[in-house]
């Protein structure tokens, strides 16, 4: 049966705001007040926070003014009109692999985190396996309904966290953000390394912007999606500090955890809130791989264009799985995340820029 | 079953015809004939009907009667038949003739359909009269779908009857009420409705197309017509509306939406429908707007509580006991001793006994089918605790998830939402929490990709529309409530002009 | 085909499906309330579950269990905290289960001889464990603690609990401390004092005291007196109301603080080394008296404001007193507020505070008392 449409497959501004927040929001903020506070003192992080959210915002403005001009086109069919398809192919391949890298990271990521706040015995293979097969059902159809799925989501996950901050006023601690300013510039510096990192995610529109149809303010939306997230990871910080204090922060690994576990709920009505958190903090990671993997699997396929997304799918997700097993150690699952975010950053924000630029000169030369 | 028969039309013999057209229908015994006299002449005229489909004293007083009683002369004195037939038309009869037909099979069709035939000796051609009738129910309030306040009206099994009432509450030019038959053998009457200046034409001609695809031998309720036109049958949602009160449909009606009517059965069919409105109840708008809202976030919490109330018993008893506050925990374990099966079992056995009692409950009649209810709850309930078989717990938790499913508007739906339930109690066993959230993704998540006739089934959420979230779990006052739903493009976009 | 093909890969899913590893159906668990640790032979450690039997738990309705109490309290002997559990778990017929564990008691004994963070190690680490579960310093055996009954609350654990929690009412009992804010003290280095609590005569406890513990090897050094303890809470500023008796030319006078507060500044004086500055503001009332008639207690205003002052301090200079010279650590916090307000001086001094050079014991502490004393009840006369 043909589709009949009565509402176009489209993405208005809405949707881009909160496809971009969920995608930035995701294991980042669990993991971000610990390692900020390594490198700076007391409260100073929200320095590198905000800075490495101006920097994200350039980025989004970037890439926002490059997609503006080819409205529903991703970067691959941009690429291949400004330049070359060979290159288009390469550029596409790049992201994919980064995608496909941080879909693993995530899912060993999901299935340590689970594992180790909800369950006990459960072995870390089957979570991460039952959440691959549930991204591979997400995959297995319009991406649209991926987008819809974020503006179904975000509130949700949003509304939890705040939540989260709000019953936890009671530990509000005013005196533990002093002193402050006490940070050096290289500590603040590194920090800002690690905020800006948390911040990937922006990039997500390179390949979303085919259901941007109409020519719209792409950029303010885009702009306007990280400002979420930039607020987030600043509240979040703040409380995280305040409450427990850096020492405790720079010896936490999931602090945020640690702030649900402090969580006490109105009213007893049940305990460990940490539990509910958890199990809603899920959905959001879930939205955020779900989107990688869906433009994991746009971006081969443009390359590829004869091979159908179910044999794609077959054949990726095993490979997904066993690189995210790969990392034995702790230590070893964090130089894998530095270099995905290395990558990431390269790919996704450096070259998108760099293309932009090109363009503009190409412009700039074509007037004279 | 096409006749290869010769005589596929009528002959000017009208015995021949008789014969012929009795054959056709097998000397069925409510096959009624009468042969009498034209009224002061000697044309032999035969009115033939089927007892039961058509209205045998109209006929007789409309039809058999002037003819029989006719005493204008001049009829004698026309030689030709078909004058004669001409002036029985046009002087004699008062009843509606739709048409003349010569074709054994057209005639057969319009006999089975309670019209009856007029032959005349010497004429190869059957008057066709309009004279349906037939038992019927009389109007009285569905009983699935009653409401407190409310019209006490109900849709009976009289596709005319229906249409009339529909036109009772809607009085305008452009309601189409479009007529189809369908069924092989059958040859229903169904009725396909919309407002002409409101709904959106793409709409109008995607179901059109649907209902041309039919092709089937029969079709026994609407509901058939429902699995065949729409989107998704794996679903366990349903996508289009049935219902039995006609103000729902006229409210449908002017939202944009498409209904269908089928003869024989008094479901009515409304489409395109959405996941919101399965809380939707009339009675929201019938009662004021601060009541309709708290009622439907009410229902809002009891399709989360048929969903997913077991399942969190039993991801919270087996897997993370450490949320129960202090004070509840001992007693829930001091219920649970002695029973020999772990949650998931009980759960499950408790939830399919109340199946089964809910089942046996539709069929039972009126008065036995309220004693096995309270039988059913308490008794077997209490047993089963005594006996030291199930938690009381757990019948609390049972108990409440079945009230939670009847609060459900929709029949159908609740329906959906039982089967689900099962599906997360499954993957709470498995997974406790993590599991009931990934069925839940998974849930979002299928019904994100549904359509009903091109509506995504969780609009006005995703994709969103602001306008209409007015009219979602809330119920905005009713001067705010300006405009149709955005997502059925319409072409007329507002209900009263904005105040 | 394809669809087939992903069928076969969801088959082996069917495997996995054949252990549901995590479930454990809640009757088999055995829900610990309370621990206590105490000392055993040859540097060992007695770990003492308090586990509750859910049946003879009467809720609201109800009379009192003819079966015997809804408790038992079990013990184990081994080397470490996670070992003595596991022992305990092989002799229990139900799973320990210390999601629900209300509270931790270690003894004295043991806490002086061995690093706490280390004892507690299981607790913090172990994320079944409560995050919420208080901690507290027995005088005494730990265990014995755990036995004391009571016909109020149904368990020991309740009663040591509901008697914990009443800083407003008393002055002297340290405010609760958990699992959580343990940890950070852990982490910190700086001393701290833990709730205290002792058995009483005839099956009731005192939860009044502190117990002190130095920030260098976090082992236990001395308890506080009830005035010492009450001196602590007044310079931390978690002291809600007090009472204070006095006496006034030969008669007793008590007077209800109803609001205190206080603040601390941080100088540095001439040697360089930090002075602090502690103003402590606060409305008091007078409580019970045995004066006669209350055109004297008008007169005396002054000297009863007066004496309350002096009282407030000297509970502060003691404790002070105590922290500097006789425990040498400063558990009073006094380190903090340096980091707060003077980062850099902090800086310098931070690995000799109340160790190695115990910089802290050199420093000067001023203290100024202002109370507004408020009406005197509303009986004129009590004779």
């Amino acid at each position: 049966m043909k589709k009949n449409e009565l509402i176009l497959d489209e993405m208005g501004s809405k949707e881009i705001v909160f496809c971009v927040s969920n995608m930035i929001i995701g294991f980042g903020i669990l993991t971000l007040p610990n390692t900020i506070v390594r490198t700076t003192v007391s409260s100073d992080g929200w320095i590198s926070i905000l800075l490495g959210g101006g920097i994200a915002i350039l980025i989004a403005i970037i890439i926002g003014k490059l997609i503006e001009r080819f409205p529903g086109k991703n970067v691959h069919a941009i690429m291949s009109e400004v330049f070359n398809r060979t290159f288009a192919h390469f550029f596409s391949l790049c992201f994919a692999l980064y995608y496909f890298l941080f879909v693993s990271y995530q899912i060993r990521s999901v299935s340590t985190i689970t594992k180790l706040y909800l369950f006990d015995n459960t072995p870390e293979e089957f979570l991460g396996f039952t959440f691959l097969l549930v991204l591979a059902y997400g995959v297995a159809g319009s991406s649209i309904a991926l987008v819809r799925m974020n503006v179904l989501f975000f509130p949700i996950v949003i509304s939890v966290l705040s939540l989260l901050l709000l019953f936890n006023i009671g530990g509000f601690n005013v005196h533990r953000l002093l002193p402050m300013f006490k940070s050096d510039f290289t500590g603040i510096m590194k920090a800002t390394k690690e905020t800006t990192f948390s911040y990937l995610g922006v990039e997500i529109m390179l390949f979303y912007n085919i259901y941007v149809l109409k020519k719209q303010k792409v950029v303010s939306s885009m702009v306007r999606g990280i400002l979420l997230p930039i607020l987030f990871y600043f509240v979040t910080f703040i409380f995280v500090v305040v409450i427990f204090g850096t020492l405790v922060v720079e010896n936490t690994l999931y602090p945020l955890a640690e702030l649900a576990k402090e969580v006490e709920v109105p009213g007893e009505i049940f305990e460990r809130f940490e539990f509910f958190f958890f199990v809603i903090w899920l959905i959001s990671l879930f939205c955020t791989n779900v989107m990688a993997l869906d433009v994991t699997l746009i971006a081969i396929g443009a390359v590829f264009q004869r091979l159908k997304k179910t044999t794609l799918l077959v054949i990726l997700l095993p490979i997904i799985f066993i690189a995210g097993l790969l990392p034995s150690s702790i230590k070893e699952l964090r130089i894998f995340s530095s270099w995905i975010s290395y990558l990431g950053i390269i790919i996704a924000w450096i070259l998108p820029a760099l293309i932009l630029l090109v363009i503009k000169l190409k412009e700039g030369m074509k007037h004279e | 079953m096409d006749t290869s028969s010769t005589e596929q039309h009528l002959s000017t013999d009208l015995q021949r015809n008789l014969e012929a057209l009795t054959d056709m229908l097998h000397d069925a015994s409510d096959l009624t004939t009468k042969v009498f006299l034209v009224g002061g002449s000697n044309y032999k005229v035969a009115v033939m009907s089927i007892e039961g489909l058509a209205d045998q004293l109209l006929v007789k007083k409309q039809v058999i009667n002037p003819i029989q009683h006719n005493e204008k002369l001049y009829v004698d004195s026309l030689r030709d038949p078909m004058q004669a037939l001409h002036e029985i038309e046009n002087r004699m009869i008062s009843l509606q003739i739709s048409t003349r037909a010569n074709s054994l099979i057209e005639l057969h069709g319009f006999l089975l359909s309670g019209q009856a035939i007029l032959l005349l000796e010497g004429v190869a051609e059957a008057l066709i009269i309009h004279s349906q009738d037939g038992p019927a129910r009389s109007i009285e309030e569905p009983q699935t779908e009653a409401l407190v306040r409310g019209p006490r009206i109900g849709f009976t099994e009289s596709i005319a009857t229906n249409i009339s009432l529909l036109r009772r509450q809607i009085k305008e030019a452009g309601l189409v009420i479009k007529p189809y038959t369908v069924g092989k053998r059958s040859k229903q009457a169904l009725c396909l409705l919309y407002i002409k200046d409101i709904t959106n034409s793409k709409l109008v001609a995607e179901v059109e197309r649907r209902l041309q695809s039919i092709n089937l031998d029969y079709i026994p309720e609407s509901g058939t017509i429902e699995q065949w036109i729409e989107d998704s049958s794996i679903s366990p949602f349903p996508q289009i509306l049935n219902t039995e009160r006609p103000d729902k449909v006229s409210a449908a009606l002017l939202q944009g939406k498409v209904a269908i009517m089928l003869d024989g059965t008094p479901f009515v069919l409304i489409l395109p429908f959405t996941f919101i409105s399965l809380i939707h109840s009339p009675e929201d708008y019938y009662e004021r707007w601060f009541i309709g809202s708290l009622i439907r976030l009410l229902r809002f919490v009891a399709v989360t509580f048929t969903l997913f109330l077991p399942a969190f018993y039993i991801a919270i008893l087996s897997f993370h006991p450490s949320m129960i506050p202090f004070k509840l925990v001992f007693s829930i374990a001091a219920a649970r001793e002695g029973v020999p099966f772990p949650a998931v079992i009980e759960a499950v056995l408790m939830e399919v006994t109340l199946e089964l009692l809910r089942e046996a409950g539709i069929r039972l009649p009126k008065p036995i089918g309220q004693t096995i209810g309270i039988v059913g709850g308490l008794v077997i309930g209490d047993a089963a605790v005594q006996a030291g078989i199930v938690s009381p717990v757990m019948v609390i938790i049972v108990a409440l998830t079945a009230i939670s499913s009847f609060a459900i508007p929709s029949y159908s739906a609740g329906i959906a939402f039982r089967m689900l339930r099962f599906v997360t109690m499954i993957a709470a066993s498995f997974l406790g929490l993590y599991g009931i959230v990934m069925v839940f993704v998974m849930i979002c998540m299928h019904l994100i990709r549904l359509q009903s006739f091109g509506v995504p089934y969780l609009a006005p959420i995703a994709p969103s529309f602001k306008k209409d979230w007015l009219d979602m779990f809330i119920r905005a006052p009713v001067s705010v409530l300006t405009s149709r739903p955005s997502f059925m493009k319409t072409k007329d976009k507002y209900r009263t002009k904005k105040r | 085909m394809n669809r087939w093909f992903i069928l076969l890969l969801l088959l082996p899913l069917l495997l996995f499906s054949a252990g549901c590893w995590d479930q454990i159906e809640i009757e088999q668990r055995g829900f610990v309330v309370g621990t206590a640790l105490d000392k055993g032979e040859d540097g060992k450690i007695i770990v003492t579950f308090q586990l509750v039997l859910p049946t003879l738990m009467q809720s609201s309705s109800g009379t009192k269990a003819e079966g015997g109490e809804p408790y038992i309290n079990t013990s184990s002997e081994a080397k470490t905290v996670f070992k003595a559990a596991r022992l305990l778990a092989s002799e229990v017929s139900r799973t320990p289960y210390i999601a629900h564990n209300q509270m931790i008691i270690v003894s004295d004994e043991l806490a002086s001889s061995e690093h706490l963070g280390e004892l507690l190690d299981l607790f913090i680490r172990d994320p079944e464990s409560r995050r919420a579960s208080n901690i507290m310093v027995a005088q005494g055996k730990a265990r014995d603690i755990l036995e004391v009954k009571t016909d109020m609350e149904t368990l020991p654990v309740q009663y040591i609990l509901s008697t914990h929690n009443n800083p407003e009412k008393s002055e002297a009992i340290t405010p609760p401390i958990n699992i959580g804010d343990l940890h950070q003290m852990l982490l910190s280095n700086s001393s701290y004092a833990l709730p205290k609590v002792s058995r009483a005569k005839e099956n009731k406890i005192s939860t009044s005291g502190a117990s002190v513990f130095n920030g260098k090897d976090h082992k236990f050094i001395g308890h506080l007196t009830e005035d010492e303890t009450t001196g602590r809470n007044m310079i931390q500023g978690t002291v809600k109301t007090a009472s204070l008796e006095l006496e006034i030319e030969g008669k007793d006078l008590v007077v209800e603080i109803h609001e205190f507060h206080r603040r601390i500044k941080v100088k540095t004086d001439q040697r360089g080394l930090p002075l602090f500055e502690i103003t402590v503001g606060a409305n008091g009332s007078i409580g019970e008296s045995e004066f006669d008639e209350m055109l004297t207690i008008k007169e005396m205003n002054n000297e009863i404001k007066r004496k309350t002052e002096e009282k407030i301090k000297s509970f502060m200079e003691q404790v002070i007193e105590v922290s500097q010279k006789q425990f040498q650590s400063d558990f009073l916090g006094f380190n903090n507020k340096l980091y707060e307000q003077n980062y850099d001086l902090w800086n310098t001094y931070r690995d000799d505070w109340d160790r190695g050079e115990n910089i802290y014991s050199q420093c000067k502490v001023t203290i100024d008392v202002k109370l507004s004393l408020k009406t005197i009840g509303t009986i004129m006369e009590s004779k």
